[in-house]
């Protein structure tokens, strides 16, 4: 991140004296202000505003019905941050995202990759690989819902076919989370792909070539060429795959209810089940400030890893 | 223009809300909503000139909606004071939740049909009439209507909501399976001994591949405590008084549980978890993975539309009582289904409107008509006389059982069904206790145990933050 | 990988090239049919009578398609008028994302100010809000601007995204140091390098922003399912729901209603994917 304005740089090194350089400096910021001031205000007021209210009422045991609520100041935090349920269900989150994240990377690349050249028809073959996007969440877990049924769905059938047991995808504990996963890897497929074959649409052809005159081969190009300057695509297709693991809800309600045995109980599920369900407002805000800030923290260290070893930043 | 007539009447309609609220919050100081005034709201609609408009939540969807839809135009067109605005609000769910955020400050309806484990809820948020006011100050008369139905709906002694969609458990079993494996398809089982004798003979004979598919959920289970005369949590199911713990941490509670997992670790049943299509436990008959189950009657239609379609030739439907654990058991099934709450924040006109649309969706004629197109059952017995009903019922017999099935064993405190604020949480709790039970081989009695302790901490916390 | 760029030295080895797309083709059809799996059962469903869609084995392939559940889904869900509030709600928060995130983004990637980080990063967090514990106050807001069932209420809290300004500051952070220069010394100000070079040059990731906005806002339930009541103002997504039945007997006008409600992110894929290779055959803006 700290070489995010190179090009700003690139200015302000061409100014030659301090004083204007400060008035330049000074005008940048303020230009830079405005730039920034519509998304300020709106995040405020939608985002901030309610995450600070969220704070706050972890504060507080409410009624059901926000008609009173009375002051345990860290007590929430503490009872709710230190019960077992809440560690299992940060434990199935942390492996949602380990089955979902590098998977839906590696696949949303190799389709990006493989989409990536000039061949008749490709408009078609990208728009397939692109289609999952325009499914909903709820769309989607419907559909495999079908799909994954016990009694009539169409992978148990072709497992029986083909001689293999068949599966209770949703019902067994052990298949339950690798089932949902599957699902949400599906869901996210179309997004990786448009990401990063967008990434790829960047990357100039003449790099591409004069590599080709150094006879690099194909495998080579890829990691010395694609890949680098794929990188901020791929930091960006990392965070937000995280970020979108750490908060999928609508596929768990839907396929499996956090269950079974717990073993899809994810975090965002369990702040829906006490929020809307239970409606135990603090218990709610206090496990989403959590899950804020874990998140949050995730994130920086993808950063920190990721960024610095991208092309830019060498 | 159009938004500033929003915005304006919006404002109006908050100043107004702030002032029922602190109005609501100085009447009620201390506890759990008794000091309720009485009133009913008569001749305002008269007073107020013109028609009243009156909004309408409902968590109807596909064609029961159409039929909801189509009756709300009949009532409009039936009469020149009122007015109602129907509007779908997604899933029950969704519906409560639109609810209870709506009444943070935002638009309520006049109105709201809710599922038949949100009452306690409803009455705990202290924004809704008692309908056992208007009932007594105008003298409605609910002789005609089904004990059962209002035992379920009255918290003590009083009627809450309007009943409206009503539906129980039934047994829902494949003839010709049962055949297959030497038993009269018209000897249904009646207990749960038997169906285990009789899904052993149906396994024994290959007529399908476990006797029966089990969905995972706490519903089935409180029938079958509600059939063996045993209340699901104290204080007469929480009617007489608010509920602080749950009674089902006993014998009838253990043999139930006993039962289950005999059957599935015998391979007797097949376990279809959450059931999260809503259709598992059918779909396994219609793939011979089960001979019977039980389901909710308001799933006829579906048992009968698919399972009978031509596409399954081995399955003919039969329709049964749910079975009990004993046959000598005096209780009987509770109610399910949904209710109408009118919301008391609206004005006294709307209120009286909404009062007189849902006393109108209670009289026999449409009552008839929503059995007809809807599967619900009729909540009253004046109803089911009517013709178009006893063609219907002459035609499809089987639509008749769960009515019938409403009007036989007693009707008493467990009968009535419980209602609970936490009842999400409890129903929680016993189905991680049956997934323990059943998945992780946990002892039965020790799983029930736990689910007691689950439930039970999940009241506290409720009741200590109502307090 | 293929190359458009004829090459003379590969010409004697003509059959390895036909052999190499052939190949080529052969894994991008093997995916496009996992991919396209679950979309082709959802339109072999939505054409079948509701029996058949749970008859075992299941069934494959259409013998008498049911054109009639796609008229039926689109009256019984009132999907006309949703469609049009569909439409009109996810152009607006299309373009003020867009907008938006193109005017942060720059400030971003290419101006310096006191900051800059930490204010990224906090323009970041605002991802990891979970929606289950701001809906209420959001609604609340909402309430008391007096927005509850109007188009604003739909779509001022979606204008901004952080997702978009991170997915804009990657790829102008991939257009070449020297083009900055280049630009200043042809008196280029700050608003034409970001109109005339940097969108440009970044129109793929811009476009597939647009795709993302659109689709986020044309998927959305839950939000305006709690602040309308009237169909004036109800969006497609309720819509669907309603054809959802507890019980499964009219699955088919659910899968129907779903594939009416995909059609238009459908057609908006392709237009984005010519987007796409129009991006590449221009020859890309040379500064």
């Amino acid at each position: 991140m700290r070489d995010a304005g190179l090009i700003g740089e690139a200015s302000a090194t061409s100014s030659l004296r301090v004083r204007t350089r400060r008035n330049a400096r000074l005008r940048e910021a303020l230009f830079a202000l405005v730039l920034l001031a519509p998304s300020i205000a709106l995040f405020s007021t939608f985002a901030f505003y309610p995450l600070i209210k969220t704070f706050y009422l972890g504060f507080f045991r409410s009624d059901p019905f926000g008609l009173s609520a009375s002051y345990v100041g860290f007590d929430q935090y503490i009872d709710v941050l230190g019960s077992d349920r809440f560690h299992r269900s940060l434990f199935t989150t942390g492996l949602f995202a380990l089955f979902t994240v590098p998977t839906g990377l590696v696949l949303g690349l190799g389709l990006a990759l493989l989409a990536h050249q000039k061949l008749r028809g490709m408009i078609i073959y990208r728009t397939i690989f692109s289609s999952t996007v325009a499914t909903s969440v709820a769309v989607a877990s419907v559909m495999w819902l079908t799909l994954l049924n016990p009694s009539i769905g169409i992978i148990n059938y072709g497992l029986k076919e083909t001689g293999f047991e068949p599966i209770n995808w949703l019902g067994d504990p052990e298949w339950a989370l690798p089932a949902v996963s599957l699902t949400t890897i599906w869901l996210n497929l179309g997004f990786t792909f448009i990401v990063i074959l967008a990434g790829l649409q960047t990357i100039p052809e003449e790099l591409h070539e004069s590599a080709k005159v150094d006879g690099a081969g194909a495998v080579s190009r890829l990691f010395n060429v694609t890949l680098p300057m794929l990188s901020p695509t791929l930091l960006f297709s990392v965070v937000v795959l995280t970020i979108n693991a750490f908060q999928s809800f609508g596929q768990i309600d839907l396929l499996t209810q956090g269950g079974p045995l717990d073993r899809t109980n994810v975090i965002v599920y369990s702040i829906y089940t006490e929020g809307f369900r239970n409606f135990n407002e603090g218990v709610a805000a206090a496990q989403g400030v959590a899950l804020f800030f874990i998140v949050l923290t995730l994130t920086l260290i993808q950063f920190r890893f990721l960024e610095r070893r991208g092309f830019y930043g060498n | 223009m159009k938004t500033q007539r929003t915005a304006a009447s919006m404002t109006g309609a908050l100043a107004a809300l702030s002032i029922a609220v602190a109005g609501i919050l100085s009447a009620c100081g201390g506890d759990s909503g008794g000091s309720f005034s009485a009133t009913c709201p008569r001749g305002e609609i008269d007073k107020a000139g013109g028609k009243v408009q009156v909004l309408f939540w409902h968590a109807m969807t596909a064609a029961n909606r159409d039929t909801i839809e189509r009756m709300v135009g009949e009532f409009n067109a039936s009469q020149d004071k009122v007015e109602v605005q129907a509007v779908f609000q997604g899933s029950y769910g969704d519906n409560v939740t639109k609810y209870f955020t709506a009444l943070r400050g935002g638009a309520l309806p006049d109105i709201i049909q809710v599922e038949d484990t949100s009452s306690q809820r409803m009455v705990d948020s202290q924004s809704v009439a008692r309908a056992q006011d208007c009932i007594d100050a105008t003298g409605y008369d609910l002789s005609d209507h089904l004990e059962r139905v209002i035992a379920y709906y009255s918290i003590e002694g009083k009627m809450w909501p309007y009943p409206f969609n009503v539906s129980n458990p039934v047994l829902y079993y494949n003839k010709l399976a049962f055949e297959k494996a030497g038993l009269d398809p018209n000897q249904p089982p009646r207990t749960l001994d038997e169906v285990r004798t009789y899904s052993q003979k149906i396994v024994d004979a290959g007529a399908a591949n476990h006797g029966m598919s089990i969905e995972l959920g706490g519903w089935f289970f409180e029938q079958w405590m509600a059939k063996a005369g045993q209340t699901f949590v104290d204080n007469d199911n929480g009617r007489s008084a608010r509920a602080t713990s749950v009674q089902f941490d006993n014998d009838t509670g253990r043999r139930i549980f006993a039962w289950l997992d005999g059957m599935v670790d015998d391979g007797l049943a097949v376990n279809v978890g959450r059931n999260p299509s809503g259709a598992d436990h059918l779909l396994a008959i219609g793939s011979s993975d089960a001979a019977m189950t039980i389901g909710t009657s308001a799933a006829m239609r579906t048992v009968y539309g698919v399972l009978e379609s031509g596409q399954f030739p081995h399955v003919k439907v039969g329709v049964a009582p749910m079975p009990g654990l004993d046959a000598a058991d005096a209780g009987g099934v509770e109610v399910g289904g949904g209710a109408l709450f009118i919301v008391n924040r609206a004005s006294a006109a709307k209120q009286e409107g909404a009062r007189i649309f849902a006393e109108w969706l209670n009289a026999p004629e449409q009552q008839a008509a929503w059995h007809i197109g809807s599967g619900y059952i009729p909540v009253r017995e004046s109803a089911s006389q009517l013709p178009d009903v006893q063609e219907l019922w002459a035609e499809f017999p089987q639509f008749k059982v769960a009515y019938d099935q409403l009007l036989s064993g007693e009707t008493n405190a467990a009968s009535a069904g419980t209602v609970l604020g936490p009842y999400a949480a409890v129903r929680e709790a016993m189905v991680e206790a049956m997934e323990q039970m059943l998945l992780q081989g946990k002892a039965p009695d020790a799983a029930l145990a736990d689910a007691a302790k689950a439930a039970n901490s999940a009241i506290k916390e409720y009741n200590d933050r109502i307090r | 990988m293929a190359t458009n760029v004829p090459a003379p030295r590969r010409r004697p080895f003509r059959w390895q090239r036909v052999a190499t797309e052939a190949a080529q083709y052969l894994a991008l059809t093997v995916a496009a049919a996992v991919i396209l799996g679950p979309v082709y059962i959802t339109v072999i469903y939505s054409l079948q009578p509701v029996e058949k869609i749970f008859s075992y084995p299941p069934q494959l392939y259409v013998t008498d398609p049911q054109w009639d559940s796609y008229k039926r889904a689109f009256e019984t869900g009132s999907l006309g008028r949703y469609l049009i509030n569909s439409f009109v709600v996810s152009l607006a928060i299309t373009a003020g994302q867009v907008t938006t995130s193109v005017l942060a983004a720059y400030a971003f990637a290419f101006l310096r100010f006191p900051f800059r980080n930490l204010l990224f990063v906090v323009f970041l967090a605002t991802l990891m809000v979970p929606w289950e514990v701001t809906i209420i106050p959001n609604y609340q807001t909402i309430s008391t601007l007096g927005w509850l069932d109007s188009y604003q209420g739909l779509i001022v809290p979606f204008l901004a995204t952080a997702f978009g300004t991170f997915l804009l500051r990657q790829a102008f952070l991939t257009v070449p140091r020297d083009l900055r220069d280049a630009a200043a010394m042809d008196g280029y100000g700050h608003i034409g390098f970001m109109l005339q070079v940097a969108v440009p040059l970044s129109r793929a990731a811009v476009g597939a922003l647009a795709v993302f906005s659109f689709l986020m806002a044309w998927n959305q339930y839950l939000w305006p399912l709690l602040i309308t009541n009237e169909d004036e103002h109800r969006t497609v997504q309720i819509g669907l729901k309603a054809l959802v039945s507890a019980n499964i007997d009219e699955f088919n006008l659910v899968m129907a209603g779903t594939v009416i409600a995909a059609a238009p992110i459908l057609a908006l894929l392709v237009l984005f994917q010519k987007q796409l290779i129009r991006g590449l055959t221009s020859g890309a803006i040379k500064g």
